[in-house]
């Protein structure tokens, strides 16, 4: 009788919002704690570190998947707060970036096609079905873009914001390297590749390098998130030919 | 943090799904949202509080990228079947799609 009521006394405490919410908020906590004390090594990113802390705690005291996703809702909203923000970078650096427009255009598109492509032919090689290949296809623009992109072409939401932020973070942990083998020092170049192809987890890390390499990056994911969910609807119908 | 601020930005967020809705745009909100604020920002005098208020939730964007990832859990069947060609692909993907962008950048940037 007792460890019943005991028990779902705890049912009932860790569906609650606040209980995922200050599991999200510990685990990303430990995460940037454990970012710093190693000397900030990149596939040890506060995301990283966030997720598969949530993620064990989910599998370990076996919690409702549904109603964590339900309690932590409002970060999703604040994911758009910060991306309004953005704003702010973006003006710092607005008289470098205007006198790039055309070719920073051009670059876009080329980059956006080809990125993209590639993954999704990829993935039909390795065998994943259309519905995984839908999700995958924008898996290099941010959550808020990629979720409804993938509503609209018929891949799987939630598994297309999944993938989006493994591809960030794949861009957040190879990009420094990459520039020092391909000797690229302009903050320009390194700012606006990591934007398109990382969006906001790589742009984190540009910030981390300079800001004016972070402006540029988000100057990128802004261009190529709308870029991506304008075109992707359009070629989704031509797969579907 | 000043709420005030914390306020416009949520002001342009909702002005900006407002205008998706209502001219049936495929580009999020929030984008729109972020192109609001960066004409004010252009209209206006500078502002620290506005300016601290925005880099305060760009430096945690981490933390709100955590639910989406958490995400995955939902497909677990699928990652334990097909996760690891899935994610070879992707990291191939990536890498070369990152390593394309670069070289197209560098081409395109210093001739221009």
């Amino acid at each position: 009788m007792i460890a019943t009521s005991q028990a779902s006394l705890l049912t009932t405490l860790t569906t609650t919002p606040l209980f995922s919410l200050s599991l999200t908020l510990a685990a990303y906590l430990l995460g940037i704690f454990i970012y710093r004390k190693t000397g900030q090594i990149s596939i040890l990113q506060p995301v990283v570190t966030g997720i598969v802390f949530v993620i064990g705690s989910i599998l370990l005291l076996e919690l409702d998947l549904a109603s964590y996703l339900q309690g932590v809702d409002i970060l999703n909203t604040l994911l758009g707060t910060a991306t309004v923000a953005l704003a702010y970078p973006l003006y710092q650096n607005f008289s470098m970036i205007k006198s790039n427009v055309a070719p920073i255009a051009f670059c876009i598109v080329v980059c956006g096609t080809i990125s993209s492509g590639v993954a999704v032919f990829l993935a039909w090689s390795v065998g994943a079905s259309t519905p995984v290949l839908l999700s995958i296809a924008p898996k290099s623009i941010t959550t808020p873009f990629a979720i409804g992109v993938a509503e609209s072409i018929g891949g799987y939401p939630s598994l297309a914001a999944a993938l989006v932020i493994v591809t960030g973070i794949i861009v957040a942990v190879i990009a420094t390297p990459t520039f020092r083998l391909m000797n690229i020092n302009s903050p320009k170049i390194q700012g606006l590749a990591m934007g398109m192809t990382g969006h906001g987890i790589a742009t984190t890390r540009a910030f981390e390098i300079s800001n004016e390499t972070g402006a540029f990056s988000a100057l990128g994911m802004g261009l190529m998130g709308v870029y991506i969910s304008t075109i992707l609807p359009y070629i989704a119908l031509l797969m579907r030919l | 943090m000043p709420l005030l601020y914390l306020f416009l930005l949520f002001f342009f967020q909702l002005s900006g799904e407002v205008v998706k809705t209502y001219l049936n745009l495929p580009v999020p909100g929030a984008i729109i949202g972020m192109l609001m604020l960066l004409t004010y920002l252009a209209l206006t005098p500078a502002n620290e509080n506005l300016k601290t208020t925005c880099q305060t939730l760009i430096s945690h964007l981490p933390l709100f990228f955590i639910p989406a990832g958490v995400g995955i859990l939902a497909y677990l069947a699928e990652v334990k079947a097909y996760g690891l060609s899935i994610g070879v692909a992707l990291i191939a993907g990536t890498f070369i799609g990152f390593v394309f962008s670069l070289l197209v950048l560098k081409k395109v940037l210093r001739s221009s």
